[in-house]
């Protein structure tokens, strides 16, 4: 058997499977974001579109693509980009947002003013920004050994008025205001 | 067999068939299912832009991950890059004084001082110790001492196969490893293991302990404490020197040796920022010996006692890193730091004589035999700005060397000196000092969604050589979705370290009456000078590199990287030269080793590495790698007329080829690892002939059994076949098929043989 035949019978061995496939970062935090919505109910919860706001991310591309004619909790999903921390000093709008999905790049005096702003409007706030559950976020995406992770500031959630499914707790880190 | 007819058909099908590269609909998937979703492996080397999916990398990177580091079961890093990286060479010699204890490492073939080591990013001090052995492809050379870092400590290894040193400066000719260690959310554990040789020795038993605590914000704070005791091999060939008394009188193999390391790891958040510290300490105390000193060989009939001398190493290291990284409003990121790194050798030894002490000659005692140090510190500002295509990195880098050797005592050093190893004379004792700044600039353009290019430029000035400007150019071009092309050009340079600046070692004989100095003596002596020896200029490099990356869409890749690289004025320590009767005179010196740049050498070589992981559905789970290393050294220019024993070192003295096979499998509570390396033949010259010892094949294995949800129990061995290196060819007293030292100390594995252990890992 030639060098080259064995080479081949290599290669057969090890292209023969399926497996988890290395996916985008940067779509699978978009996506999980979206599934984590299915595991939430809102007071507010309006008849009109499901609206996730995007704040100053890089991903907001991957949002507007992903969510294209999507729906949650049926209703039609809509991306709403945001790029500046004022916009959000408005009721009218804040009452047609159900998540809000922070950018890594926010300033902790920047945060602090975006979640006054939409304090008591019933949103959920998503992040991947470092420290985000304990600086008054709602759930944080976080990365340990090659995998996403979720980490929920249970008391905030409740502050807003937001259920979230038992099932969601489970497989999230659990932190009460800034203790885990 | 019909199906080979047409294998060249069949291959090229099952390469393009676009069944292999349906991705899931991750939107179909449940949430639990896409937090077990893979996320692709990012390094942060070879570029500034930030951290990168390696597989799209401009440059050839490669990833031991926290979980391969602890498939493999390795304790020592030098051994744990022998293990998965082929290419990476390291041996475990013996007989050859201080290069007995600190374990000497190549990558692509090329020297252990043109590997640059990171640790987070930031350099690595070299370890204090000169190799002062012409016959080990590492003499003449200080390197990192790769040990001090504890493999509990990591989360991550990043290799850049490719010069580098237009980025990150000095020693990157063959490439960086940069150490990542754990950050927040690593696992609290404590691991134990204890092996032995197959033959009954070399016990080994080392303890590991990590634990983490949260601080707020996602800071932390990690603590690493690791412990070992390794007993010493006997692989020593007999003794025939005295034909009455034939036996084993030396000790050949693994050294005594007991290792302490601490490491300290932490990230405060203070508002918008990261305050960073990192620590490190490792105190190691080892012992090898010399030759036995029989009664037959002594130079004076007075003495007749036998001995075996014996070099102890009394080793400390530490560094401590601080530093601070983040954002301004306007995007720009920074991070400045300070990193302190100190290496103290003592040399010691015991059991051991000077035959020339009028008083105790003939009495076996311990001698203080000086202390090598080394330390560096450097100061760091990175800075980067992102804008839509295009992302500007710069910095600047201030850093101060200081090496000192200080003499032992008299009687170590008292005309013929200790024996065994003589004590550093106060000739040789210096306290030498270097300061050395660089600015840098680092870019990256996307010409477009597929073609991205990089630019990068150093500019470097050291107050002992003057300056260099080194550039960087790389290219890469992603085809098809699956197939990325990539592409550098770069020149690059390494600084002669202060060790090969200031290093001297010299004993003193009585030749026809007078005093005369013998040894390894600074290029600045003026008897090395009076024979040739000018200052030390850098080494230059010039590499280029093409390869790419096709990823067979599920978790599989295949890698093929071309290289090459030209070295010019490669620093390397003279053969012993005797001074003429004038010059002996003058200079009170009879003959003198120095350090040159004493040749240009070129390395071409490729690197294929094919990478997949395969799930069986219900029969669980298996990564496997396939690694092929080629790499051709060859002399080009010498400006020096070398032994050929030299040139055979730097061309054949390593394995050209390795290729790796990495098994690991998991079923259930059950893992199984087994990993075969081949090692292809290297070669030997001793007295103008060259020995040529044949090629090797090691296999490791390892059974992991979880006991419960946090304790796991692993069995395995290396190179379980017991597989050894060819002995010498030759027949010789000391270093032959029939002499005390069988085996080449060259070997990549060594010669101690097979190990087993058992491990227990317990997470808390």
């Amino acid at each position: 058997m030639s060098i080259m035949q064995r080479i081949f019978i290599i290669l057969v061995f090890f292209v023969g499977s399926i497996v988890n496939a290395y996916e985008s970062e940067e779509k699978l935090k978009v996506i999980i974001t979206g599934k984590i919505a299915q595991f939430i109910f809102w007071e507010k919860l309006q008849e009109s579109d499901f609206t996730i706001a995007v704040y100053k991310s890089p991903f907001l591309p991957y949002f507007e693509k992903i969510y294209k004619n999507s729906f949650i909790h049926k209703k039609k999903v809509t991306i709403l980009p945001l790029y500046e921390s004022k916009t959000l000093n408005n009721s009218e709008l804040l009452q047609k947002i159900d998540m809000l999905y922070i950018g890594d790049i926010v300033f902790n005096k920047e945060l602090e003013k975006i979640l006054g702003f939409i304090e008591d409007h019933n949103i959920v706030t998503i992040s991947t920004l470092r420290g985000f559950a304990q600086k008054g976020g709602m759930i944080q995406i976080y990365e340990q050994n090659q995998k996403l992770k979720l980490r929920i500031n249970l008391e905030q959630v409740k502050k807003e008025n937001i259920n979230i499914k038992s099932s969601l707790l489970r497989i999230s880190d659990i932190i009460v205001g800034e203790k885990r | 067999m019909r199906v080979f007819e047409n294998w060249k058909k069949i291959a090229f099908f099952i390469a393009l068939s676009p069944s292999l590269y349906a991705t899931e609909n991750l939107e179909l998937k449940r949430l639990e299912d896409l937090l077990e979703q893979s996320i692709p492996l990012k390094s942060d080397i070879g570029t500034r832009e930030g951290e990168q999916n390696f597989l799209i990398s401009n440059n050839s990177i490669d990833i031991i991950t926290q979980k391969q580091i602890e498939q493999s079961h390795q304790t020592q890093l030098t051994d744990l890059l022998k293990y998965y990286v082929a290419g990476f060479n390291t041996t475990h010699t013996s007989l050859t004084d201080g290069s007995d204890h600190i374990r000497s490492f190549s990558l692509r073939g090329m020297s252990s001082d043109q590997i640059l080591v990171f640790i987070n990013g930031k350099r690595v001090h070299k370890s204090a110790l000169f190799h002062e052995s012409t016959g080990l492809f590492q003499g003449g050379s200080s390197h990192v001492d790769l040990n001090t870092i504890p493999l509990i400590a990591i989360e991550k290894i990043e290799i850049l196969r490719d010069g580098a040193s237009a980025q990150y400066g000095s020693d990157a000719i063959s490439g960086i490893i940069n150490i990542v260690l754990k950050k927040e959310n690593s696992q609290n554990k404590v691991k134990m293991h204890m092996g032995q040789r197959k033959a009954g020795d070399g016990t080994r038993l080392q303890f590991d302990s990590f634990s983490s605590l949260d601080l707020p914000y996602d800071g932390f704070l990690n603590i690493v404490l690791s412990g070992t005791t390794q007993d010493q091999t006997q692989r020593a060939g007999l003794d025939r020197r005295d034909t009455n008394n034939v036996r084993k009188t030396t000790q050949i193999g693994v050294e005594n040796a007991k290792n302490v390391s601490a490491l300290v790891d932490s990230e405060i958040v203070v508002e918008d920022n990261i305050f960073y510290i990192t620590g490190t300490f490792t105190k190691r105390k080892s012992e090898s010996n010399a030759f036995f000193r029989h009664e037959t060989v002594l130079p004076s009939s007075e003495i007749s006692e036998n001995f075996l001398p014996m070099i102890a190493i009394d080793m400390s290291d530490y560094s401590f890193t601080s530093g601070m990284y983040g954002t301004l409003h306007n995007g720009l990121d920074w991070d400045i730091s300070n990193r302190f790194g100190y290496n103290k050798i003592e040399y010691g030894s015991f059991d051991s004589k000077n035959y020339d002490l009028a008083t105790d000659g003939t009495v076996l005692r311990s001698f203080q035999l000086g202390e090598l140090i080394f330390l560096q510190n450097s100061v760091t500002v990175d800075l980067k700005k992102q804008f839509d295509d295009f992302t500007l990195a710069g910095g600047v880098e201030y850093k101060y060397e200081n090496y000192q050797i200080k003499a032992g005592e008299a009687d170590s050093y008292y005309l013929g000196g200790s024996q065994g190893y003589s004590g550093y004379m106060p000739e040789n004792a210096v306290d030498n000092s270097r300061k050395s700044y660089a600015f840098y600039y680092d870019s990256t353009y996307n010409f477009n969604a597929d073609l991205s290019g990089q630019f990068a430029g150093r500019y470097e000035n050291y107050s002992d050589f003057g300056e260099t400007t080194n550039i960087k150019v790389a290219l890469g071009y992603q085809v098809t979705p699956k197939i990325h092309l990539r592409t550098t050009g770069s020149t690059g340079f390494r600084a002669p370290s202060l060790a090969q600046n200031s290093f001297s070692h010299s004993s003193t004989a009585l030749v026809n009456n007078t005093l005369l100095q013998k040894g390894i003596f600074t290029p600045e002596h003026k008897a090395a000078q009076s024979i040739g020896a000018t200052q030390l200029e850098p080494e230059l490099s010039e590499h280029i590199s093409f390869g790419g990356v096709y990823t067979l869409g599920k978790k599989s890749h295949f890698m093929i990287d071309f290289f090459y690289t030209k070295v010019t004025d490669k620093i390397l320590l003279t053969d012993k030269q005797m001074l003429s009767e004038e010059l002996q005179k003058i200079y009170a010196v009879s003959s003198v080793s120095y350090l040159i740049n004493g040749l240009d050498t070129r390395t071409r070589g490729v690197d294929i590495k094919y990478t997949v992981e395969n799930k069986f559905r219900k029969q669980g789970y298996l990564e496997s790698i396939v690694w092929l290393h080629y790499n051709e050294n060859e002399v080009i220019a010498s400006r020096y007329p070398f032994l050929d024993a030299r040139i055979t070192t730097i061309e054949k003295g390593q394995s050209q080829s390795m290729i790796k096979f990495s098994n690991h499998y998991t079923l259930g509570k059950f893992e199984y690892s087994l990993n075969i390396s081949r090692f292809s033949k290297f070669s030997q010259n001793l007295g103008g002939e060259d020995y040529h010892f044949s090629p090797m094949v090691t296999v490791d294995t390892a059974i992991d059994y979880q006991l419960s949800k946090n304790i796991s129990l692993s069995v395995g061995g290396d190179n379980i076949f017991d597989e050894m290196p060819d002995k010498w060819t030759r027949s010789n007293a000391y270093l032959g098929y029939d002499g005390i030292l069988p085996y080449s100390n060259n070997s990549p594995i060594g010669y101690s043989g097979a190990y087993y252990y058992v491990q227990m890992g317990i997470k808390f």
